[in-house]
């Protein structure tokens, strides 16, 4: 069943001016484009099951563009939740701990859709992606 | 001069592969794994000598001159020496591994073993059995059913399925407490790289099976597999960082973030060699593992191969590649899924003691 919608909040926390640290991530992107891709991601149904939980990519030029940083890592996957209230919001991940790692129904619908490549999806899979 | 090698490319859309016992192991795309015969598909090599070193390594082959040799297998020609029937999957593997007649797989659902019979060279399917039900990075069997995972924050879990009393099949399971991605298990020694540097988990030797096993055999080997393995942070005599470890047979490499790479003995932990040359670290290093003609180093988007010449390029975001170090058939394979097709490099070897100061020779295998 699609999860179900009633608003989308931007989270201050992963925006400028504030900084990545140990356990939040920032988004790179215009606030449009955080909100763009989790319509996207809704739109195309990119979430598993009952998880409540969509995925999202950017893609540009055949390739995946950058959506945000953490810490360590330039970050290319966003993340969208739902509270109980149904309001929606979204962060970048880096694919590496399995929480972050979008699941094969998704990964393969990018994949099916040449949003990334072979290597791309077994990279992310194996928690080896790194641009 | 770096090593000659003859190259096989066997056209197919996979992601992952596996040789084992004259079997080869094709993970596709549309998750499936075929297997097919490794000797039918050389069938069309009228070389004798070629054929044999491509069946085994053991039987030697050296390259005459700068004579090279590719050999293109299509899907038609790889589907005619099919063998059984093809094992569907939930979803594309994490890794892949075949040992003690036994197909691991590891997925996002975790890790699943399937029999394979040596006998009949087919998967038998209402075997499969699952070992842990969660997500699975990287998986590492050895002898007595026993298989390693690197399941992640998870840890490292040793699982060792078994029979009860009833004959059904129950599974044990150990947790280590190592946040890691990549774990690879030689002899009693485990090898894990993590975020916090890298461990040997050492385990007790399991006794030989006897002809005739009894009781008192099976409990003292189930006792042994659940005793918590001795566990030893790897120190860096050097002021560099360490940024990957691997094992070649007895020997332990440590690549430094300056680029160097030490030797170490696995028994006395010790550093035994100076490094004779520094390695260009350019990006992040993925994976590091030693074959007989030397080392294969995952670095960034590219696969390169260290010898005792120096760094080459292999191939540019490959798929996935694999060197098989405990195959003394196989030692010298190098594969590497491409896009749309897979390429076997089979290096050439002279005799027993041949192998690169970063590889493996054939004396020095450690099978379990």
């Amino acid at each position: 069943m699609v999860p179900e919608f009633s608003s989308y909040k931007i989270s201050p926390k992963h925006r400028v001016p504030n900084k990545p640290s140990k356990a939040v991530s920032v988004w790179t992107v215009s606030k449009w484009d955080e909100v763009q891709l989790f319509v996207t991601a809704y739109d195309k149904n990119w979430w598993y099951e009952d998880d409540q939980i969509l995925w999202a990519i950017m893609v540009k030029d055949s390739k995946m563009s950058k959506i945000g940083e953490d810490l360590n890592n330039d970050l290319y996957i966003a993340k969208y939740r739902c509270d109980s209230n149904l309001e929606w919001h979204g962060y970048p991940v880096h694919p590496k701990e399995v929480q972050d790692i979008p699941p094969h129904k998704v990964l393969k619908e990018w994949y099916d859709n040449n949003l990334i490549s072979k290597r791309d999806k077994c990279k992310i899979q194996k928690g080896q992606f790194f641009v | 001069m770096n090593r000659k090698y003859i190259s096989i490319k066997i056209e197919g859309d996979f992601i992952d592969s596996f040789i084992y016992s004259g079997i080869l192991f094709l993970v596709s795309a549309n998750s499936q794994i075929s297997i097919y015969n490794w000797k039918g598909l050389l069938s069309n090599i009228s070389d004798k000598c070629l054929y044999n070193f491509l069946k085994d390594c053991r039987n030697g082959l050296n390259l005459v001159g700068d004579e090279y040799q590719e050999i293109y297998i299509e899907a038609k020609q790889l589907k005619e020496h099919k063998s059984g029937e093809t094992l569907p999957l939930k979803a594309w593997t994490t890794d892949i591994y075949v040992y003690s007649n036994r197909l691991y797989i590891a997925d996002e659902n975790g890790v699943y073993t399937v029999n394979f019979d040596y006998d009949s060279k087919m998967l038998v399917q209402n075997t499969q059995f699952q070992l842990w039900d969660k997500y699975a990075y990287k998986i590492s069997p050895n002898d007595n059913f026993r298989v390693a995972i690197a399941a992640g924050s998870n840890g490292i879990i040793t699982a060792f399925p078994r029979f009860d009393k009833s004959s059904q099949q129950i599974n044990e399971i150990k947790t280590i407490e190592i946040n890691s991605y990549d774990c690879e298990w030689i002899g009693n020694n485990l090898i894990t790289n993590s975020q916090d540097g890298c461990y040997v988990l050492v385990f007790a030797e399991l006794p030989e099976k006897p002809s005739k096993p009894n009781k008192e055999y099976y409990t003292n080997v189930n006792r042994l597999k659940q005793q918590t393995p001795e566990r030893i942070k790897i120190d860096n005599d050097s002021q560099a960082s360490i940024i990957y470890y691997w094992m070649a047979g007895r020997k332990l490499f440590s690549l430094l973030k300056n680029g160097e790479v030490i030797e170490k003995d696995i028994n006395v932990l010790q550093d035994i060699k100076t490094p004779s040359f520094k390695l260009q670290i350019s990006s992040r290093v993925l994976a590091v593992r030693s074959a007989l003609f030397g080392a294969v180093i995952e670095m960034g988007d590219n696969l390169l191969s260290l010898t005792e010449n120096g760094v080459d390029s292999i191939s540019h975001r490959p798929v996935s590649w694999r060197v098989f170090p405990r195959a003394k058939n196989y030692l010298n394979h190098l594969h590497i899924v491409e896009n749309d097709y897979l390429a076997i490099r089979a290096y050439f070897v002279s005799d027993e003691d041949d192998s690169d100061n970063y590889g493996i020779s054939l004396n020095e295998v450690i099978e379990k």
